[in-house]
C-alpha cells in the first residue's frame, strides 16, 4: 500500500470535507517525515515506505476514530452567532421598536418568528457549512440581480410576515437608531437609562454584524486548515463575549419591560383627560390613493398654530412621503416626519398637544417614535399643567395602542 | 522494556498533553518527544495519534494552527489553560491509581 492509497483509506470516514483536506495534509507530512527517517537509516525506498505504513498502524481503525471525533457535529461559534441573533436580538430588536407588550399576539407571533427564523439559520448553515456550498452562491447571485435590477429585495420581501418583520425591521431599526440617538445627544446631554439602553442595543447590532461576518469568513476560508492561532483566539473571545453581551442585554431588557409595563398599567389605573388633540393622518392601502383621501387638522392653543400638509400629490403603495410642519406666525416650514407606506398596512401618523393634568405631581407617559423632546419609547416625566407636544404611531393592526392611554 | 498497547491506550491523552506542556508540537515531533522521554520505551500507533489530537482540539484542551517549519507548513498543537488544567488533574488521577495498585499488589 503507497501513500496516497494509506491515507485514503483513512480520510475517507471523515465526512466533513475542509477536515478531510486537512487531515490528508496532516497525516501526508507525518507519513513524509517518517519516511525520511527510515530512509536515513538506510532503507530503500520502497521499505522505508512499508515500514512507514507499519509504523501508522491500520489505516481502517484509524479513520474509524477519525470518522467518530469528525461526525457531523454542528461548528460551536458559527451556530451559537445564530442562535444569539434568533433568540435575543429579535425580541430585543422588537421591544425597542415598541411592539412587545402591546398585544399577546403580537408576542405569539414573535416566538414564530423566532422558531422561523432558527430553522432558516440552521439550514442555511448546514448546507453552507457541508455541502452544496457553490451551489448556494451560485444559485443567489442571479437572484439578488434580479431583485436588484427590480427595485431591491425590500419591495418583494416587505410583505412576507418573516421577512419584513424580522429582517427589515430590524436593519431600519437600527438605522433610525442611530439618526435618533444622534439628534438627542446634539439637544442635550442630559440622557436617561433607556438611551443607553439604545446605545448597548446598537454596539450589540454591529457586533452582531462582526461576527456573523467573522464566522462567515472562516467558513469560505475552510475554517480550521488555515486559520491561525491567533484567529482562533479572536473566535474564542467574540464568542464568550456575544453569549456576555447577550446576557446583559437580555437582563436590561427584561428590567426595563418590567417598569415600562407596570408604569403603562399605573397610567392607565389613573384615568387620563386629553384636551386638545390631531394633526395629520395618512392611509397608505391603495397604491393610488390621493392626496386628498388624506385628512389634514391643526392643532391651536393660545400663542400659535400648526398645520401639516403632505408634500406629494400621489401615494404608491411603498412610497415614502413627507410632511411638513408650519407655524402660522411666520415660522419657517420645517419637516416633522418622512414616513414610509407598505402594501396592506394601514398607518396613522398623529401629532398630539396634550394638556396634562394630573391628580400627582408627575404622570408618566409613553410617546412612540423619536419626536422632538421625546425619545422612543421612553417614559417622560411631566409636572402639573404643562403643555406637551407628543407624537403618537399608531398602526391599524394593533387594536391596543397608546393613543388612547390617560393621562390624569 | 517495552510496554503493552493497551497499558500505553490508556495514558495516551496524558502522554500526549504532558509532551506539549513544554512547547507547541506537530504530530510527528509529539511522537518522538515521547519515543525520547521514555528512553523508547513508550510508542504507539503513530496514526492513532491524531484521533486523539483532534479529540483533544474538540474538547478545547488543544488548538492547532499552522506555522512554517523547515520550509514545510505543518500543523502544530498547543495546550490550552483548560487543557493544562485538565492534564493536572490526569496527572493526579494518575498518581493516586498507582498508588491504589502499589496497595493491591503490596497487600499484607
Amino acid at each position: 500500500m503507497n501513500k496516497q492509497e494509506y491515507i485514503k483509506n483513512i480520510i475517507k470516514h471523515i465526512q466533513n470535507d475542509s477536515m478531510q483536506k486537512e487531515s490528508f495534509r496532516e497525516l501526508s507530512d507525518h507519513f513524509e517525515d517518517r519516511k525520511q527517517y527510515y530512509l536515513d537509516a538506510g532503507f530503500e525506498e520502497e521499505v522505508a515506505e512499508e515500514k512507514t505504513v507499519a509504523r501508522m498502524g491500520d489505516a481502517e481503525l484509524i479513520g474509524t476514530k477519525m470518522g467518530k471525533v469528525h461526525g457531523r457535529r454542528f461548528y460551536v461559534p458559527v451556530l451559537l452567532i445564530e442562535l444569539v441573533l434568533g433568540l435575543v436580538m429579535t425580541p430585543v430588536a422588537l421591544f425597542m421598536s415598541g411592539f412587545i407588550g402591546e398585544a399577546v399576539l403580537l408576542e405569539m407571533k414573535v416566538l414564530a418568528e423566532c422558531i422561523l427564523l432558527l430553522f432558516l439559520f440552521l439550514f442555511s448553515y448546514i448546507g453552507l457549512r457541508y455541502r452544496y456550498k457553490s451551489l448556494l452562491i451560485l444559485a443567489c447571485i442571479p437572484f439578488v440581480l434580479f431583485l436588484t435590477l427590480k427595485g431591491g429585495l425590500y419591495l418583494y420581501t416587505s410583505t412576507v410576515p418573516f421577512v419584513s418583520g424580522t429582517v427589515w425591521e430590524t436593519v431600519y431599526l437600527a438605522l433610525g437608531k442611530v439618526k435618533a440617538l444622534y439628534e438627542v445627544a446634539a439637544r442635550s446631554w442630559v440622557v436617561d437609562v433607556s438611551w443607553w439602553l439604545q446605545v448597548l442595543s446598537l454596539l450589540f447590532y454591529a457586533w452582531i454584524i462582526f461576527c456573523a461576518i467573522a464566522g462567515i469568513m472562516i467558513m469560505v476560508r475552510e475554517d480550521r486548515a488555515k486559520c491561525t492561532l491567533k484567529q482562533k483566539k479572536m473566535l474564542k473571545l467574540i464568542k464568550r463575549s456575544m453569549l456576555g453581551m447577550g446576557l446583559v442585554i437580555l437582563v436590561s431588557a427584561g428590567a426595563f419591560y418590567a417598569v415600562y409595563y407596570a408604569e403603562a398599567t399605573a397610567a392607565r389605573d389613573a384615568g387620563v383627560e386629553e384636551s386638545s388633540v390631531l394633526a395629520v393622518y395618512a392611509k397608505g392601502i391603495d397604491e393610488n390613493q390621493s392626496l386628498n383621501e388624506m385628512e389634514g387638522a391643526y392643532i391651536q392653543d393660545d400663542t400659535d398654530s400648526f398645520y401639516s400638509y403632505v408634500s406629494d400629490t400621489k401615494i404608491e403603495s411603498t412610497d415614502t412621503i413627507q410632511l411638513y410642519g408650519s407655524g402660522e406666525d411666520g415660522e419657517p416650514i420645517r419637516r416633522i416626519e418622512k414616513k414610509r407606506f407598505d402594501n396592506n398596512i394601514e398607518y396613522y401618523i398623529v401629532i398630539h398637544e396634550v394638556n396634562v393634568k394630573t391628580t400627582k405631581d408627575y404622570m408618566y407617559f409613553s410617546n412612540k417614535g423619536l419626536w422632538e423632546n421625546f425619545s422612543k419609547d421612553k417614559w417622560t416625566k411631566v409636572k402639573k399643567g404643562e403643555k406637551y407636544l407628543v407624537a403618537f404611531e399608531k398602526r391599524a393592526d394593533y387594536p391596543k395602542n397608546f393613543v388612547e392611554f390617560t393621562i390624569q | 522494556m517495552r510496554y503493552s498497547k493497551e497499558l500505553v491506550k490508556g495514558s495516551t491523552h496524558l502522554l500526549v498533553l504532558a509532551v506539549l506542556e513544554t512547547e507547541d508540537l506537530y504530530g510527528y515531533k509529539i511522537c518522538r518527544e515521547i519515543e525520547l522521554r521514555s528512553q523508547n520505551e513508550l510508542s504507539m500507533g503513530e496514526g492513532t495519534l491524531y484521533p486523539i489530537l483532534h479529540a483533544l482540539e474538540k474538547e478545547d484542551y488543544v488548538e492547532s494552527y499552522w506555522r512554517e517549519c523547515d520550509g514545510r507548513s505543518r500543523k502544530y498543537y498547543h495546550i490550552t489553560r483548560k487543557g493544562l488544567r485538565h492534564l493536572k488533574s490526569l496527572k493526579e488521577e494518575r498518581n493516586a491509581f498507582n498508588k491504589s495498585i502499589d496497595k493491591v499488589l503490596n497487600f499484607g
